[in-house]
């Protein structure tokens, strides 16, 4: 894990996409002391994590596993590395990255939006907004490690997160569960920033995104435990 | 005691492709023992799944006794890995992938760092310890794949086609140092020229179309492969040469072949002598003579083709091949 968050910090994607999202909080932040109200403004910053910045994501954790298929069994599983510690690792490198900079940029952001800020902002909802957005992020990584693990070319896995993510709406309904479509949670952030939720809900859409997470790291683990190298 | 052991080893990959059949492999433990097959004839197949990286489709794999799985790591931490055109992590240079290598293996700081230190010495990367691992040649990135593989000073070696793609320097260096490593070590090395580790090993396996048609002790191997065929590389009136062949009473056959004649002699110990009348023959001819090259790697050709042929005489050989499945030795080890 440690040798990978290294890997990723020498990279210039990572580094790109962390300049870019520190940009737009500053553009963001002084916004909410003008022309935009504050819920908004942190709803609009929020937004872009599932919505834009997702593909940053994807174009980082889709080649986690399927970029390295020749070098993991030359250089990695043939050591003492059990197949469970390596995707584990994998997964958590990529959620600590993510989740980092999430929190990096969110946290403070949401602290100068909401002292400066014009309009009303509930502590609480602000909580509940960042930790929804954060667990659908974990679970946006988690798929495209294990899309990662399942495709061993980098760009299949990360046409299939992509399709996968982009057509989430579609999915949470298949299986009725569209209290978890990314969209409907982003059009009710401003409401949710102010307050105005019901905290059962913001329960289930989290255990719903838990519940997710869990089952596609379970099905990467298990499969990459028996695949062939 | 044997440090490798598989029983009835088969790998059929999506029921498409069989890489290996049944393959019953005894490794005794302090030898080097060589893996010899054709390309594709099964030998990586073996190899991943002797270290666990591919799982059989049927039969398994002891090593150290005990049965090796993907997550047998206590197994591999005792073995060390050289892949053919080894591929490493592409941002390291030498001394950080040895130090992550060692690190894997949990080796402490003070143990893995004049390891490492001492190992690109031995390997003469010292000077090239800086580089990017994606910059180094093919002979380079051998030597450091043989260094990885030592880091954790393992009781076996296996080592998979050591000798791809080097120059015949780096090939007697890799040659010496399996020479050297295999009076203290356990070492499996595999390889489609025979000729290339023969000279090294103590035990024989080839691979013919994932079958293993024949494991023992090279004394045996080159009991049947030891057919006295020699070629004659010459320049001049080779035709008048041959018609002096074609009538003269030596016991040799031989063949008119390119830029030369091949010979083969009786097994019968008179080879020296035979040599002897030929060469005055070519002498006679007025041929010049330029070289004499051993046909040890056709006769292995000839052998595998031997033994098939012996195989395929009916099912009712490998149905009792099946009733015997522990061990092999000697001929239709599969």
């Amino acid at each position: 894990m440690q040798a990978d968050l290294v890997s990723l910090a020498r990279s210039w994607a990572v580094r790109i996409w962390l300049g870019l999202m520190a940009l737009q909080a500053i553009v963001t932040v002084p916004s909410s002391t003008s022309d935009s109200t504050a819920p908004d403004a942190l709803a609009g910053l929020l937004a872009t994590f599932p919505l834009i910045w997702s593909l940053f994501i994807i174009i980082n954790s889709s080649g986690a596993v399927s970029s390295e298929s020749g070098v993991v069994a030359d250089s990695i599983l043939s050591k003492s590395v059990t197949r469970y510690e390596y995707i584990l690792a994998k997964i958590a490198s990529r959620l600590v990255m993510v989740l980092g900079f999430f929190l990096l940029i969110t946290l403070p952001a949401a602290y100068l939006i909401a002292r400066y800020g014009i309009g009303e902002l509930a502590r609480d909802g602000i909580v509940w907004s960042i930790l929804i957005i954060g667990m659908m992020l974990v679970l946006l990584t988690s798929l495209a490690v294990a899309l990662s693990t399942l495709f061993n070319r980098t760009m299949v896995a990360m046409i299939g997160t992509w399709g996968v993510w982009y057509a989430a709406g579609a999915i949470t309904a298949l299986f009725r569960v569209e209290f978890l479509s990314p969209l409907d949670i982003v059009d009710a952030l401003p409401a949710t920033l102010q307050g105005d939720y019901v905290a059962s809900d913001q329960w289930r859409i989290l255990a719903g995104f838990a519940v997710a997470s869990v089952t596609v790291i379970s099905i990467a683990v298990l499969h990459f435990s028996r695949k062939d190298l | 005691m044997n440090i490798i052991t598989t029983h009835n080893l088969t790998k059929i990959y999506k029921n498409k492709h069989i890489a290996l059949n049944g393959a019953n492999l005894t490794v005794p433990k302090g030898t080097v023992f060589g893996l010899v097959g054709p390309n594709g004839a099964g030998k990586t197949t073996t190899i991943r799944l002797l270290l666990g990286l591919q799982s059989p489709t049927a039969g398994d794999v002891r090593v150290f006794g005990e049965r090796m799985t993907p997550n047998a790591t206590h197994l591999r931490r005792r073995i060390g890995f050289l892949p053919t055109y080894p591929r490493f992590p592409k941002d390291m240079n030498p001394i950080l992938y040895l130090d992550f290598v060692g690190r894997i293996f949990g080796i402490p700081t003070d143990v893995r760092k004049p390891r490492l230190a001492a190992l690109l010495r031995a390997v003469g990367l010292l000077s090239a310890s800086s580089q990017k691992v994606q910059t180094l040649s093919t002979g380079m990135t051998t030597r450091l794949g043989i260094a990885a593989s030592l880091i954790n000073d393992p009781e076996l070696l296996i080592w998979d086609e050591p000798t791809a793609g080097l120059d015949p320097e780096g090939r007697k260096y890799t040659i010496d140092l399996i020479q050297e490593l295999g009076q203290e070590k356990t070492i499996l090395v595999s390889s489609h020229n025979l000729a290339d580790i023969q000279k090294v090993c103590d035990y024989i396996g080839i691979l013919s179309e994932g079958k293993l048609i024949f494991s023992g002790p090279v004394e045996e191997m080159t009991r049947f492969t030891r057919s006295g065929a020699i070629e004659l590389e010459l320049e001049g009136d080779i035709e008048g040469l041959c018609a002096r062949l074609e009538v003269s009473p030596i016991e040799v056959e031989w063949d008119r072949i390119g830029k030369g004649v091949q010979l083969r002699f009786k097994r019968d110990g008179t080879m020296a002598v035979e040599l002897s009348k030929v060469l005055q023959l070519v002498n006679e001819a007025g041929v010049t003579l330029y070289a004499i090259h051993s046909l040890q790697d056709e006769m292995v050709d000839a052998f595998i083709q031997l033994l098939e042929e012996e195989r395929a005489h009916g099912f009712s050989r490998i149905l009792r091949v099946e009733n015997e499945a522990n061990g092999v030795s000697g001929i239709d080890a599969g």
